[in-house]
C-alpha cells in the first residue's frame, strides 16, 4: 500500500502546501492516519482513493494551521513592532518538479492557485497538475463529476483573472 | 507577448510539472511514530492564545473607558456643586458696615 501511494501523496501535499518539509510532514500524517483507521476502512471506495483523500484533508489541516500560527505572529508584532521578524513568510514556491527555464512561469502560477478558495484549489491542482480523470477527482472529493468541471471552471475563471491583475501591474 | 497568450502560457504550464520523487527515509519515519510506545498526556483544555489575547484588549478598553466616563462623571458633579455653593455664598455674603 505504502509502495503503490507514497509517490503520489507527497505531490498532492507539495502542490498544496508549496513547501517541501510541510509536505513531508502531511505525507507522515496521511500514513500513520491510514494505519490507525484502516481497520474501518468500509470499501465504499478504492482504497487509493480513500488515502488521496486522507492527503489532501491532512494537507489543508496543515495549511490553516500555518496561516493561524502567521496570524498570530502578526498580533504580537503589534506588542513588539522592533523585531521586524518574519516567522512566516511565504516566499515564493520552487517547485523541485520544474525544469529551470519554466520556473519563473511554474511560480507565478502557484501564486495564483493559492489564491483560490481550498475547493477549488483541490480540483485544479488533482485534475491539471495530478493528472486524474473527472471521475477520480469526483470520488477523491466526494462530489459529482458536474460539481468537479463546474469547479474547475470557476478555478480557471478566477485564475485568469488574478493573472490579468498580475500582468496588468508588472506592466509585462 | 500578448496578455491573453501570457496567461494561456502560465496555465498551461500546469501540465509541465512533474512529479517529484518522495523521500527515501519516509517510510522509516513513518514506522517509527507508528511503532512509538503511546504515552499518556493529561488533558489540556487548548485555547486560542490570539483571540485570548484581542478579548482581552476588548475588555481592558471597554473598563478604561467606563473608568474614564465615571470619573469625568463624578467631576463634573462636583465642580457643579461646588460652583452652586460659591454663588450661596455669593448671595448671602452680609456686609458688617
Amino acid at each position: 500500500m505504502f509502495d503503490t501511494n507514497h509517490k503520489k501523496v507527497s505531490n498532492i501535499c507539495l502542490n498544496i502546501l508549496h513547501n517541501t518539509e510541510d509536505a513531508e510532514d502531511a505525507a507522515q500524517e496521511v500514513f500513520v492516519e491510514v494505519h490507525h483507521s484502516l481497520e474501518g476502512f468500509e470499501d465504499r471506495s478504492a482504497l487509493s482513493t480513500w488515502i488521496y483523500r486522507i492527503a489532501v484533508n491532512k494537507s489543508f489541516d496543515l495549511l490553516k494551521a500555518k496561516k493561524r500560527k502567521k496570524r498570530f505572529a502578526f498580533i504580537t508584532q503589534l506588542f513588539h513592532p522592533e523585531s521586524g521578524e518574519q516567522l512566516h513568510d511565504m516566499p515564493h514556491f520552487d517547485h523541485p518538479g520544474v525544469i529551470l527555464e519554466n520556473k519563473e512561469r511554474s511560480q507565478i502560477l502557484f501564486g495564483a492557485i493559492d489564491k483560490l478558495a481550498s475547493s477549488q484549489k483541490t480540483a485544479f491542482i488533482l485534475l491539471k497538475i495530478e493528472g486524474f480523470s473527472q471521475k477520480e477527482t469526483a470520488e477523491i472529493m466526494r462530489l459529482s463529476e458536474k460539481a468537479v468541471e463546474s469547479l474547475l471552471q470557476r478555478a480557471k475563471e478566477h485564475l485568469r483573472t488574478l493573472l490579468e491583475n498580475y500582468y496588468h501591474e508588472r506592466r509585462i | 507577448m500578448k496578455k491573453e497568450d501570457w496567461i494561456n502560457s502560465i496555465l498551461d504550464s500546469a501540465s509541465e510539472i512533474e512529479a517529484v520523487e518522495a523521500n527515501p527515509y519516509l517510510f522509516n519515519k513513518i514506522t517509527s511514530r507508528i511503532n512509538q510506545p503511546k504515552t499518556i498526556s493529561k488533558p489540556m483544555v487548548k485555547y486560542n492564545v490570539g483571540w485570548a489575547v484581542a478579548i482581552s484588549l476588548v475588555v481592558a478598553l471597554n473598563v478604561s473607558s467606563l473608568v474614564i466616563y465615571k470619573t469625568k462623571i463624578h467631576k463634573q458633579t462636583e465642580s457643579a456643586s461646588i460652583e452652586a455653593l460659591s454663588n450661596e455664598m455669593i448671595s448671602t455674603t452680609n456686609y458688617n458696615y
